[in-house]
């Protein structure tokens, strides 16, 4: 009776920290090198290209974003149980409550989650991780220090309506096809 | 030994119970599943700070006391044909009460609800709707947890624009 009990509390404690055992800054590190994936580290200053026209307080945000950095695992016919052993991981690393999630969609073959790390009024880190059991995973980060949901949404838009100069994005669009 | 076992399970049951019935739905590669969680309502409420009436005001009360929505739909026959079966017996088990029926379009939408902290508040909001979009057929379960003010829960389906979402436009208050 007692045993099963110590061995419960064991398995918990075991589990919980497990999932404090890697981050996703971690899982970063050690795989920017590895062959089965491609890795991008892109500083937010390349992304973007001439943004006089922009205002102050749009360019106080672009300021708050450090970088942009992708993960990426093409799937092919040979490395399927790497993909389902590597997927799973992230997915546990994930599953730690400083990652909190915002919302997930799946469907089909497809599966993408969004995650911020930080405050609701100063985010960290945005988390994209994305799935597609024909071609492969990805997650992408986007760091930065203390970043305004309100204002971020704001440069979002002005990014929309064209006044956001991102001359740096085409050359990665291409690097990633 | 035994006694302990049962024990547990009696404790987990109902947490597995409550969950299980739809989660299953979410993993399916023939159902599209679309999961809001409350960080993200947290989140919406410091993004539409435009708060100087009184209308967006209830709004932000509304989403900040939303605890999570979750959309289901399938275009499968046989998916579907298990989804209504499963809302019947979830819908019978669950204590949930029918707040309104809506047939036009050849689509039927049943909202249930279970009641909340008082009567203007509901605890959860369940839609199950079948039809047709876009001349295929559909089913699509939606459900909405949290403190949920049911006379501005239709002003949702502007913000989210998925299946079912402006169905919901359709909830009205007496």
């Amino acid at each position: 009776m007692k045993r099963s009990v110590l061995i419960l509390v064991l398995l918990s404690l075991g589990v919980v920290s497990c999932n404090n055992e890697t981050t996703l800054q971690e899982f970063y590190v050690e795989h920017q090198n590895d062959n089965q994936y491609l890795a991008f580290d892109i500083p937010a200053s390349l992304l973007t290209g001439n943004n006089a026209s922009l205002s102050a307080e749009q360019k106080a945000t672009l300021e708050t974003i450090k970088k942009v950095n992708i993960l990426g695992f093409p799937l092919k016919e040979e490395n399927k149980d790497i993909y389902e052993a590597e997927k799973e991981r992230l997915a546990s690393i994930l599953k730690a409550d400083k990652y909190k999630q915002l919302i997930r969609y799946g469907g089909g073959t497809k599966k993408a989650e969004l995650y911020y790390l930080g405050e609701d009024d100063a985010i960290d880190e945005l988390i994209v991780f994305g799935s597609d059991d024909e071609k492969g995973f990805g997650i992408a980060r986007l760091t930065g220090n203390d970043m305004n949901p309100e204002s971020l949404i704001r440069l979002l838009r002005s990014f929309e309506e064209g006044e956001l100069d991102v001359s740096g994005l085409p050359q990665l669009n291409g690097f990633l096809d | 030994m035994k006694k302990l076992t049962l024990a547990l399970l009696a404790l987990i049951l109902p947490f597995l119970g409550n969950a299980q019935n739809f989660d299953k739905y979410e993993s399916m590669k023939e159902v599209d599943a679309v999961v809001v969680t409350s960080k993200m309502f947290k989140l919406l409420t410091k993004i539409d700070l435009n708060a100087d009436d009184s209308e967006t005001q209830a709004y932000i009360d509304l989403i900040e006391n939303l605890k999570e929505m979750k959309v289901l739909s399938t275009t499968k026959d046989d998916i579907r044909k298990q989804m209504a079966a499963d809302v019947a017996s979830y819908i019978k088990k669950g204590s949930m009460e029918e707040l309104m029926r809506v047939s036009e379009d050849g689509k039927t939408v049943r909202f249930y609800y279970k009641p909340g902290k008082n009567d203007d508040y509901v605890s959860q909001l369940f839609m199950f709707m079948e039809g047709e979009e876009k001349n295929k057929p559909m089913s699509v379960i939606l459900n909405i947890t949290g403190e949920i003010n049911l006379a501005q829960v239709s002003k949702l389906a502007n913000d989210f624009k998925i299946p079912g979402g402006k169905e919901l436009e359709k909830v009205e208050t007496n």
